[in-house]
């Protein structure tokens, strides 16, 4: 069923039509002045619908550095809080914005370097190809974060755009997939060459996502998610000097900030597609919060045949206000 | 003199049993758990024989109001020819639609109680939802007679005043299986006031869309 509402009148973006022009314009001006005018034309329109959610998660990863050779792994601990307060407009039946600020943090238990703070804002448009619970639902999202590391090398924008489909099966059954594109910028100047002639630049990254996740409510309303992550691009590795990824590495950096163990280590960016599973356990604790157990083996594989593998477990308290 | 005796005899007989005849009306009790034994709340019991004409002043109205995301008394229960009235609470706007083949209806994005009444004119459930709140769910029982109440929180469903006799009633739950949605069962009202029934309902799983997030990613966006 497809319904026109004329009480609303459709949003003229003038200018700014889509979430890869509103990337470019961040890459340009700052994100006040490309959020401002979604800002402007969305009130004429508006209901309002603020929420404000969050989560609080301890965990732990097995392979904090990515590094391939036994002597340069180690684990540690995180503690890490996400909070986003949004606001939802919809314009017409079916059609929905939704702008987002986030703010997060992580602290390594050992791995200094990569404490960080994140903030940034994310808009998002959701389409329902039809009426109810069961409409395919297409969402495009446009997402720009800045992330402060305590190693000052790794600081900068982290941006991701976009696409994906969902559908609910039954009240049980949902499915969806996405393709996202990401960027990731660090100023070139914070990144120290470890070898002349070769650039120090090993935190700025393109990446390509292909994903896709299948979750299950149960008899007892908690909801088991199963997702498969397809990453191809580039990715950065920190080991101890002389490691058989140099000759592949497209930058090395010192990286001896990364933890206190780290005084000789150096990062290296290289070429790498990688398969990620993700198996989440999540309970409803009431009507807006749930506690989730999450588990995620991520194997990549780079230039020169060789593999890295991480496991990363996790415990999140979810809340939406 | 004797005749007259015996007329008076008869007329006071007719009059006295007239009299009990009314005071007769009881009520119908039914009691309703669900297999393991625990209450059973929202059950709707209709009476469907023999039929009862629906009072002239039967006020042909119903309501579900909407409040902090939820349909608040989720179950509601008409006579056939009912409007009911979808009042938003919240202080965001809903859309409330039906599939339901019963009653199909859409009251696109509104807020406060600018949403016009809906006729419901085929008995039957009608299941509602919102657009935009995927989680939200509520079923309007539009029955064929006005005999019918729902059960509350201990279980219980009473229907007042109805006189001695036979009766057949349906029952219905939301999460009553298939084969035993809109069970019909007899009833006999004795002279007492009350007659109690208890019954057990064997439940489905409880399957709806969850509310509670799953991380801080997703939204009912």
């Amino acid at each position: 069923m497809v319904y026109v509402d004329k009480t609303f009148p459709e949003p003229q973006f003038n200018g700014i039509n889509s979430s890869c022009d509103l990337l470019s314009c961040l890459m340009k001006f700052n994100l006040h002045t490309c959020l401002l005018p979604f800002l402007l034309l969305f009130p004429p329109l508006a209901w309002s619908n603020m929420e404000f959610a969050g989560d609080v998660s301890i965990g732990t990863n097995d392979n904090v550095s990515s590094a391939v050779s036994g002597r340069d792994i180690f684990n540690d601990q995180f503690l890490s809080a996400n909070y986003n307060l949004g606001k939802l407009w919809v314009p017409t039946p079916g059609r929905s914005f939704l702008l987002r600020g986030h703010l997060g943090l992580q602290n390594f238990s050992d791995s200094d370097g990569l404490n960080r703070t994140a903030y940034g804002a994310s808009l998002s448009y959701a389409h329902r190809l039809g009426l109810g619970a069961f409409a395919p639902r297409i969402n495009m999202s446009a997402r720009a974060d800045y992330r402060d590391f305590e190693s000052n090398n790794r600081d900068g924008w982290l941006f991701r755009t976009s696409i994906g489909l969902q559908k609910r099966f039954s009240p049980a059954w949902h499915g969806s997939m996405a393709l996202t594109h990401e960027h990731r910028t660090a100023d070139k100047d914070n990144a120290k060459s470890y070898v002349a002639g070769i650039s120090g630049d090993v935190f700025n990254q393109e990446n390509m996502e292909y994903s896709a996740s299948l979750d299950y409510t149960l008899a007892n309303a908690s909801v088991i998610t199963l997702s498969y992550l397809f990453r191809d691009g580039e990715i950065d590795a920190s080991t101890n000097p002389g490691s058989v990824f140099f000759p592949f590495s497209r930058a090395i950096a010192n990286d001896k900030n990364l933890c206190g163990n780290c005084k000789h280590y150096v990062a290296y960016l290289i070429k790498a597609q990688s398969s990620s599973i993700m198996l989440d356990w999540n309970w409803a604790l009431g009507r807006d919060t749930s506690l989730s157990l999450n588990m995620q083996r991520r194997i990549a594989d780079t230039e020169g045949n060789n593999t890295y593998s991480t496991n990363i477990f996790q415990l999140r308290l979810n809340q939406r206000f | 003199m004797p005749e007259y005796k015996l007329l008076a005899v008869l007329l006071t007989t007719l009059a006295f049993s007239l009299g009990v005849q009314s005071v007769q009306a009881g009520n119908l009790e039914v009691v309703l758990k669900d297999q393991k034994g625990n209450p059973l709340k929202d059950a709707v019991i209709e009476i469907i024989s023999p039929s009862i004409p629906v009072p002239a002043d039967w006020d042909y109205e119903g309501l579900m109001d909407q409040k902090d995301k939820e349909f608040i008394n989720n179950v509601v229960t008409i006579v056939a020819g009912s409007y009911v009235n979808f009042p938003n609470s919240d202080d965001i706007q809903h859309h409330v639609y039906s599939f339901s083949d019963n009653n199909t209806f859409e009251l696109p994005l509104y807020s406060d109680t600018n949403a016009d009444p809906v006729l419901f004119g085929k008995p039957g459930v009608t299941v509602v939802g919102c657009n935009i709140h995927d989680w939200m769910l509520g079923y309007i029982y539009v029955g064929e007679s006005h005999l019918m109440t729902l059960s509350d929180a201990s279980g219980v469903a009473v229907i007042n005043d109805l006189p001695a006799g036979n009766y057949r009633f349906k029952l219905w739950h939301e999460r009553a299986r298939r084969q035993d949605q809109f069970s019909e069962h007899d009833v006999t009202l004795s002279e007492a006031s009350v007659t109690r029934l208890e019954l057990v309902l064997e439940l489905g799983r409880a399957r709806r869309i969850r509310r509670a997030p799953t991380g801080v990613g997703d939204s009912y966006h």
